[in-house]
């Protein structure tokens, strides 16, 4: 089998692609979902240095997602032994949602993988030399076993279903793909902050060594770059709402950095707009309609250096998660380095020991756990006569980029299983502790 | 979750398929056990003859911190930090009250007197309650003395188990 992909703009690889998988997301009936969560996808992997230049697909993933010249027309045909054209399958407006390129000093060989989403409403063509020919002899002896989508003519008439269905959407989503150039927030979170960092995964202990065995295991289970931002909450939002909706929740807590002395001892001078007010009920019906939190759910919580004591204390350890933790999967592509996460989880809380990490560019601390307490979507923090900004009481952080849901732990509910993690200013991410069933605590991977 | 086996207080972890005791106190782990560098552990089926009770416990007292809309009654978790020198940490866990050390977002704790404190009580859980498995879990709630309420909370931290 072998690879052809074209990329507008000159990319020609037909040396290096060692595999591409497709993920066909059918149209879904629910109305909201056609419009925000069609999700067809594209990852294309293969060598570094296999005497082709793979540059421009580096170059592509830096392009920012308000530039038109940010999606591209993909296509790619899988050629068998005998020169047949197995697949072609071509991506009209294909955006980036994920980039990352892996270089070892094993064998000196570098490896790529880039993630691909079709925009919303674009045409997909399928098309086969080799399986329109099985088809038609499938279909002339009555088959019935024959995918539709083996079939290059029916997989056609899907995406134009596919696309009639989503053209369908009300007006509004329409305006927001066809009169500007689109903006996915999930293509622009993935390219990671303007400092670029970006959180990868190391697969070693925070000491540098290679993970082996049950840590190796622990550290699959919870790195933090599994979670994709096209998964998040907050890629689930059309953009158009999403900007709205995020505003209104930033004003209704202070300014990042505003209440670092803690003066403002609530958000009784927040002025609201009747615009805001219908956001923030479209936000609490949002929260009301979460994924559960079961629990198998990991959650993610930046944690200073005295709770990390604690939790790796021998003799008296901490044992439970308390306070506020999000899903893993909500924040993990928003909380990149320590910076990134300050701005995102509002950590600018009065009295707060992340301000310094975030304008050092330290290293900070993540842990990522499971509990057996599967917090409701109700509980999170309100506000009372005690709420001090910048929390906001609507459920979702403060972040003036993103909608990421919280939750509360209150005093703390018991920890079942988990890991600490040591993230660098450029995102590189290291196991730094493991949770130990028996022990009830965390201890340090070597 | 703990378990009464035997007479002697664990820790248990609810396996599916069995239960594992787990204690840090070598002279309640007999030759079965196995050990990490911490801890004592054993896997004992779930009809085990020797399972006694098996529990979840809460722990509350009432102090009054004179500020409008603040419960009386406070959580006492098994956490070392929560009984120290005869003083009890309370935890607000719904913004920051005034005076109070700051944790982390809306969350915020004082050490008191224990002696300011008053209406200690443990709560119980049961699903097992003397050999017998519940239906539904009981819950027994015990009114007990301030020396018996710090007993019972060290009793139940993770050093001594």
């Amino acid at each position: 089998m072998a690879f052809k992909v074209t990329i507008d703009g000159n990319i020609v690889l037909e040396k290096c692609v060692e595999s591409v998988s497709c993920n066909v997301d059918t149209p879904s009936d629910v109305f909201s979902n056609a419009r925000t969560k069609c999700k067809n996808k594209m990852t294309i992997m293969g060598r570094i240095g296999a005497d082709e230049q793979t540059i421009g697909l580096y170059q592509w993933a830096l392009i920012p997602s308000n530039n038109s010249e940010s999606y591209k027309k993909v296509v790619v045909e899988e050629i068998d032994e005998d020169g047949m054209l197995v697949r072609k399958i071509c991506f009209q407006e294909a955006f980036i949602v994920g980039y990352a390129e892996t270089f070892t000093s094993y064998d000196g060989v570098g490896y790529f993988s880039i993630d691909l989403n079709e925009f919303i409403g674009s045409d997909i063509e399928c098309s086969s030399v080799t399986d329109v020919t099985s088809a038609s002899n499938s279909s002339s002896s009555g088959s019935s076993e024959v995918s539709p989508k083996t079939e290059s003519k029916d997989d056609n008439v899907s995406e134009e279903s596919s696309s009639k269905e989503q053209k369908t959407a009300p007006v509004s989503n329409q305006k927001s793909n066809t009169t500007h150039p689109p903006v996915f927030k999930g293509s622009e979170g993935a390219k990671g902050p303007a400092d670029g960092a970006k959180l990868t995964n190391l697969g070693v202990s925070s000491s540098g060594k290679k993970l082996e065995g049950k840590n190796l295991a622990i550290n699959e289970k919870f790195r933090g770059d599994q979670f994709k931002v096209e998964d998040s909450f907050d890629a689930s939002i059309d953009k158009a709402r999403h900007d709205e909706l995020t505003s209104a929740n930033y004003r209704t807590t202070c300014a990042l950095n505003e209440n670092l002395d803690g003066h403002l001892l609530n958000n009784d001078n927040v002025k609201l707009s009747d615009k805001d007010k219908n956001c923030l009920n479209e936000l609490a019906d949002y929260r009301k309609d979460l994924s559960p939190v079961k629990e198998d759910t990991i959650m993610q919580k930046v944690i200073d250096e005295n709770q990390l004591q604690q939790y790796l204390d021998k003799d008296n350890p901490r044992t439970v998660v308390s306070g506020c933790a999000s899903k893993a999967s909500d924040v993990a592509p928003f909380t990149n380095n320590a910076d990134e996460a300050y701005k995102n989880l509002r950590l600018d809380y009065n009295g707060n020991k992340f301000l310094e990490k975030a304008q050092n560019g330290d290293s900070m601390f993540v842990m990522r756990c499971t509990s057996d307490y599967c917090p409701n979507n109700s509980e999170h923090p309100v506000i009372n006569a005690y709420t001090q900004p910048p929390c906001t009481g609507t459920g979702f952080l403060g972040s003036e980029s993103h909608l990421l849901p919280e939750y509360t732990y209150g005093r703390g509910q018991t920890i079942s299983d988990g890991a600490i993690f040591k993230v660098d200013k450029d995102g590189n991410e290291s196991l730094h502790a493991v949770w130990n069933k028996i022990d009830k605590r965390y201890e340090i991977v070597e | 979750m703990f378990m009464i086996y035997k007479n002697n207080l664990y820790h248990i972890l609810d396996e599916k398929t069995h239960y594992v005791i787990i204690t840090r106190q070598k002279a309640k782990a007999d030759v079965d056990f196995l050990s990490t560098k911490e801890s004592f552990y054993k896997e004992i089926p779930k009809d085990d003859k020797y399972i006694q009770d098996i529990y979840k416990v809460q722990f509350f007292l009432k102090w009054d911190s004179h500020l409008d809309d603040v419960d009386n009654t406070w959580e006492i978790l098994t956490e070392h930090e929560y009984i120290k020198d005869n003083k009890v940490l309370l935890k607000f866990v719904n913004g920051i009250l005034p005076g109070w050390e700051v944790e982390e977002q809306a969350v915020c704790s004082k050490y008191v007197g224990i002696d300011e404190c008053e209406d200690f009580k443990a709560i119980y859980t049961c699903t097992v309650k003397n050999g017998k498995v519940l239906m539904n879990p009981m819950v027994l709630e015990q009114k007990v003395s301030k020396e018996d309420f710090q007993n019972l909370v060290l009793e139940h931290q993770i050093r001594n188990i």
